[in-house]
């Protein structure tokens, strides 16, 4: 298999990626990444970022860059092989994990809520690393404007239409749609 | 005719300059859009004179579109007018008197929008997922079906309307609201993410005279 060589304009946004987070061991960037657009990576977590990705964006998006913002020096957001982000935004306390040959369409991924219910609107304490991390499995489309919330695991194949709030897990090969998402036959 | 219209104009200065200026501003603009797309785009775009525009217009991709006359892009403070072609057979057709705000359109086959359209954030995609046919190498792609919306037709902030439906005429589509697979006819209000059974919008104002 040949390797995949991004064109010049991907190649200097990427030389300018690599020289800006040249001393910060927290990003890990493999092989190939292509950025179409600017890819903003914020916050004291550790981000890791497999090979031959694209960080694209399509023109009609109001966000026009991925943006991968950890909120915690123990947050974590792994990105597997071949992962397409259009104009995602991740946002994460804990883990988001995502496996390989995603794509997520100017969606958000959030594993935290940042506030309680009450009042005081703090940081919730009841949130752990087991029940809010985020997985996301092979394969797994999540449209435009859809919005993935804390804890859920979707598996293999499943589809996550434009306008969609996932707010629990679902069985491999699901096409979700909806608020709150529910699953729909193919035709 | 020219002269009852610069009359009309005059009376509307007279009445509202700031808003005249505005429309003028809006008018020279569009037709700077006219005449750019005509030069850049090898026939691809047609919009046709006069065009209102008050705010940027973006027209990307290899498909056809036409813009009918006498349309009107307002001001929206997070998008302006997009209409992304994803395909070279891809065709975006907007009808007469439209006025559009923050439309974004991704086509991959066919959109159709009728006269009189009023829209306001709006997500217009005949694919689920855009990025893979831009990409086909990198995504399986999922298949497209053609939207069509008829005349009078008002689509609320910020709904989305998805491959496989259409909205009869003179139908309103909810605020926040997502149609999906779904056809629905000649006036009627659909609500909800997912699209629930539309209401028919004579009984409703029925009720609400009844009311009265």
């Amino acid at each position: 298999m040949t390797r995949f060589t991004p064109p010049l304009f991907s190649r200097m946004r990427l030389a300018l990626f690599r020289f800006i987070h040249r001393k910060n061991p927290r990003i890990q960037v493999g092989e190939g990444l292509r950025l179409d657009c600017w890819l903003s990576i914020k916050g004291p977590g550790l981000v890791t970022i497999g090979d031959n990705c694209v960080v694209s964006a399509l023109p009609g998006s109001a966000a026009y860059m991925t943006t991968l913002y950890t909120n915690a020096p123990e947050a974590c957001i792994t990105i597997g092989n071949n992962v397409s982000l259009v104009s995602a935004r991740f946002s994460s306390r804990f883990a988001i994990r995502v496996g390989d040959g995603v794509l997520v369409e100017d969606a958000s991924l959030m594993d935290t809520d940042f506030h309680t219910l009450d009042i005081s609107r703090q940081t919730p304490k009841d949130e752990t690393r087991e029940t809010c991390s985020i997985s996301i499995g092979r394969d797994v489309y999540i449209g435009a404007r859809a919005f993935v919330t804390k804890g859920v695991v979707l598996e293999e194949g499943t589809k996550v239409y434009p306008g969609a709030v996932v707010q629990k897990s679902w069985p491999a090969q699901t096409l979700l749609i909806g608020n709150p998402a529910k699953p729909f036959q193919p035709q | 005719m020219a002269t009852t219209k610069l009359k009309k104009l005059w009376k509307h200065f007279r009445q509202q300059p700031a808003a005249t200026l505005t429309m003028l501003r809006a008018f020279v603009r569009g037709c700077f859009y006219i005449v750019w797309f005509r030069l850049t785009s090898l026939g691809r775009v047609q919009i046709d004179f006069p065009f209102f525009c008050y705010t940027r217009v973006c027209i990307t991709g290899r498909g056809r579109v036409h813009i009918g006359r006498d349309c009107s892009v307002f001001v929206n403070n997070f998008e302006r007018l997009h209409i992304h072609t994803l395909t070279g057979e891809a065709r975006v057709v907007i009808g007469e008197r439209c006025s559009l705000g923050g439309v974004t359109i991704r086509c991959a086959e066919e959109i159709r929008l009728g006269d009189c359209i009023l829209a306001a954030a709006v997500l217009l995609q005949d694919v689920p997922f855009s990025f893979p046919v831009v990409r086909s190498d990198r995504h399986t792609v999922l298949p497209a079906a053609p939207i069509s919306i008829d005349d009078h037709v008002w689509l609320s902030g910020r709904s989305v309307v998805l491959p496989g439906s259409s909205l009869g005429e003179g139908s309103v589509l909810g605020i926040c609201s997502v149609l999906f697979r779904q056809s629905v006819g000649a006036g009627y209000l659909v609500l909800g993410n997912p699209a629930r059974r539309p209401l028919p919008i004579a009984n409703l104002l029925q009720m609400r005279t009844h009311e009265k």
